[in-house]
């Protein structure tokens, strides 16, 4: 019976060109907007090389301390924590199975062999960083968190770097001058898509500057992985609550411990993931609901067309179930149709303007690393899985509701219409 | 005419009705699109109040001796024929600074602090020299004369500069050089000239400002050096040449020159920092895609209308209707469909506005970076202009693409015979 449908769908398809026409491009449209929205918070949000952690990490980025002066005002350090603190809240908090710290800053890097300079952006992180994220290493291992902790003067590079300075990518061993001071190449990393925020960067060297270790305020941001996120985040509050309770009560502290996906969106801690992504659903939404209004309105034109059809097939005993899912097979051909060219347009779309459009939705952009979009950004089965749910969602929602409002007519007046 | 297309119209609403609600859903998401692509061509639009165009900023870094480097660099542009002047300042006082420091201000007052009148500062420190000089090499206009501000012959660190609005909010008037403010120290100033309002920020509203001069001989951190070139100088060859000439010369040791970046480059930098340039992408992109549904709905729903209606259209062109007569009427349908159907979506339009407000595209910009407190003189701020005039925007993109839509099903009908429809 379905292939009958399909035959039947196939040969209307022919028969009537600019309805098909108008279906596939409506349809079209609708699922490459729909996919790229969806791509692009994939790639903010899943599982993308080299943060494969994300669903269980917790960030801790923006702290603040409010020292009291002598005038009654405040004395205002914004910033993220320090290394002390860090290490207070990891020593203490026993859910934590890793705590990548990073802090970012730019510096001048001369290949001292052929004096060959550029300026990048470095990344200084602890041995941790390399298990929280996983890189590719392409030659060599990274700094361990013993190293970061003896201050280690090691760096790793990405090949990106590699290629630039030395034209090769065998280069460990070989030194690299950072601000004036030399460091030996460890390793050598695939370098991860701008697109990935904070792992994106050419350059990586140790923590070593222990100045504000017994501060609260600090330059590092933490990214931390465990099991049960919700228990780390308990943990660290408790942390944090007891280092307040041991300082001067005029002095104020403010830290914001938050699950991966707040921290992506921009939100605060309190936010729910629903409140979150509610904000960009009304643009899903307007993405499937009016070009569904749109084919609905085709849809039950071509219903009115067909009631004498209609008609004949109830008058020889279909069942109203029986027709619904003939409309239904017969637009679910052209809505897959569509979806095929919606998707191979949102891929289009996504990889040719990666740069700006997987940046939609950032407050800020780094440009630290160009926004590439790797295979496994786009061809993964989530992706695939809700193209086609978004593409059945699409059909049903068009397609139901106008075979419904025709098949209210009784078999007289469907003979009758086209008498 | 008009009540006959009333009655076509009702006769069809089965079908019409599909349409309705999609032209009614693709109103209220084109307003939303057009209200921040409306603020954003506002803002970009307000006087810069200083040309950036032949400015330029030197990309260069000598780790811990940069002081010395820049003061290098400024006695070599000081003999370069092709530069008009040149001035160091802390690097957040480029077009769309990445930050500024924020400062009390009050007229001198010997009253306890909590009686003061203190008012808001954006504060940056300029070095105010023979060899910096900031104004003429942004062309900052002085309020006085408004012509460009002519950096007054002083070297000490009590002088300031004050921004027009800072001025108002401090004296209300903007006739004060020669008068004295204090900082939050207690520290006083004179002021030296006011200049009108900056936009440091592309897309943002002005914010009072004070420049502070500094020039006491201690570097302060994220000094940078930028120059002006003559209006007679060509651009790209005077690039070439600092590349080949005067690159190498300084570009050894620890120091560091890594080229040259005009002032146009750090505002195109910043906008897409900020994701300010892919704002209007996608708020365009939206705005497309409402227009491209209604019309897809417009163009689609006409032109099966068209195909039902051949036998009517036939009767019509056989009594004397002519082809002018039947595509008006047909399009006359479509608008009045969409004037009712942007009618009923105005009041949840209105409503959205109530609850959540006008949208604020640089919302996700940091407060610290940003003026959040809009001025309220504008037009593009008061409640009732914006909403009036991004309604009639909205109003007038959607009718005329559902002209368009229902135009061409109907020029198409209008071509067949007269005979051929009525056979048919």
């Amino acid at each position: 019976m379905k292939n009958l449908f399909l035959r039947q769908a196939w040969t209307m398809m022919k028969q009537h060109r600019l309805f098909t026409g108008m279906y596939l491009i409506g349809t079209a449209v609708s699922i490459a907007l729909a996919m790229t929205l969806f791509i692009i918070f994939y790639i903010k949000l899943g599982p993308v090389y080299p943060e494969y952690n994300r669903h269980r990490m917790v960030v801790i980025e923006n702290a603040s301390h409010k020292i009291k002066n002598q005038r009654g005002g405040y004395l205002i350090r914004n910033s993220n924590i320090s290394r002390g603190f860090a290490k207070l809240i990891k020593d203490e908090a026993k859910s934590i199975e890793r705590m990548a710290l990073q802090s970012r800053g730019k510096c001048t890097v001369v290949n001292t062999d052929n004096n060959k300079k550029t300026t990048e952006y470095l990344n200084i992180v602890n041995g941790d960083f390399w298990q929280v994220f996983d890189y590719k290493f392409v030659e060599g291992h990274p700094f361990s968190e013993q190293q970061s902790e003896s201050a280690e003067r090691v760096v790793v590079i990405s090949t990106t770097l590699a290629q630039k300075l030395f034209a090769e990518t065998k280069v460990v061993g070989k030194a690299l001058n950072l601000d004036g001071v030399n460091y030996k190449i460890t390793a050598v990393v695939e370098p991860a898509s701008g697109c990935t925020p904070i792992t994106e960067g050419n350059l990586w060297r140790p923590i070593f500057w222990r100045s504000d270790d017994n501060e609260f305020v600090g330059t590092y941001k933490a990214y931390i992985i465990g099991d049960e996120t919700e228990k780390i985040k308990a943990e660290i509050d408790d942390v944090f609550n007891r280092y307040v309770q041991a300082q001067p009560k005029e002095n104020i502290y403010t830290m914001e411990v938050e699950d991966y996906w707040q921290n992506a969106l921009d939100c605060d801690g309190e936010t729910t993931l629903l409140d979150a992504i509610g904000k960009y659903l009304y643009i899903l939404l307007a993405f499937l609901f009016i070009p569904a209004l749109n084919l609905s309105g085709m849809i039950s034109s071509r219903m009115e067309s067909r009631l004498d059809e209609i008609g004949v097939r109830k008058a020889y005993g279909a069942t109203n179930r029986q027709i619904i899912s003939q409309v239904l097979w017969e637009n679910l051909l052209l809505t897959i149709m569509g979806t095929i060219i919606g998707l191979i347009l949102a891929y289009v779309v996504v990889i040719t303007g990666s740069s700006w459009i997987t940046a939609f939705f950032d407050a800020r952009i780094n440009e630290v690393t160009p926004r590439e979009i790797n295979a496994d950004m786009l061809l993964n089965p989530t992706v695939i899985i809700c193209t086609l749910a978004l593409s059945l969602l699409l059909n049903i929602s068009s397609a139901l509701l106008p075979t419904l409002i025709a098949l209210k007519k009784d078999i007289v007046q469907s003979l009758y219409q086209r008498r | 005419m008009i009540t006959k297309i009333i009655h076509q119209i009702w006769n069809e609403r089965k079908q019409n009705a599909w349409l309705f609600l999609e032209l009614i859903f693709a109103s209220i998401f084109l307003w939303l699109a057009i209200d921040p692509l409306f603020t954003l061509v506002c803002r970009g639009n307000l006087p810069k109040g200083y040309t950036p165009e032949k400015v330029y900023r030197v990309k260069c870094d000598a780790y811990n001796t940069k002081k010395d480097f820049l003061n290098q660099l400024a006695d070599a542009f000081d003999n370069i024929p092709e530069i008009e002047c040149s001035f160091i300042a802390q690097c957040e006082l480029q077009p769309n600074p990445g930050g500024y420091s924020s400062s009390m201000l009050a007229i001198p007052d010997d009253r306890p602090d909590s009686l003061i009148d203190w008012k808001v500062a954006r504060f940056y420190n300029i070095r105010t020299n023979e060899k910096s000089r900031f104004f003429e090499t942004i062309r900052a206009i002085d309020v006085k004369t408004g012509k460009v501000l002519q950096q007054a012959d002083y070297a000490g660190s009590d002088g300031a500069y004050l921004s027009r609005r800072q001025a108002m909010s401090l004296f209300g008037t903007t006739d004060v050089v020669g008068k004295k403010i204090m900082n939050v120290d207690h520290k006083s100033f004179t002021i030296l000239g006011v200049f009108e309002d900056l936009q440091l920020l592309n897309y943002d509203e002005y914010t009072p400002i004070v420049l502070f001069c500094n020039n006491v001989d201690n570097f302060t951190f994220g000094e940078e050096i930028y120059f002006r070139l003559k209006d007679s100088v060509d651009e790209d060859e005077f690039k070439k040449k600092f590349e080949s000439e005067i690159m190498p010369k300084y570009n050894h040791g620890i120091n560091h020159i890594m080229g040259l970046q005009s002032y146009m480059e750090c505002i195109d930098k910043h906008d897409k920092q900020y994701n300010i340039t892919n704002k209007y992408r996608l708020y365009a992109g939206l705005a497309g895609f409402a227009l491209f549904c209604a019309f897809m709905g417009v163009f689609s729903a006409f032109w099966i209308r068209t195909n039902n209606r051949r036998r009517d259209i036939g009767i019509m062109r056989s009594v004397g209707a002519t082809k002018r007569r039947v595509c008006m009427q047909l399009v006359a349908e479509a608008v009045i469909l969409v004037t009712v159907a942007f009618v009923v979506s105005m009041p949840l339009i209105a409503h959205y506005i109530t609850v959540e407000g006008f949208a604020e595209p640089l919302a996700k910009v940091p407060t610290w970076i940003h003026n959040d407190t809009p001025d309220q003189s504008y037009l593009h701020n008061r409640v009732v202009p914006h909403f009036a005039i991004v309604t009639a925007i909205a109003y007038i993109c959607i009718s005329a693409i559902a002209i368009v839509g229902a135009l061409l099903p109907a020029i198409r009908i209008t071509r067949s015979l007269p005979a051929d429809a009525l056979r048919e």
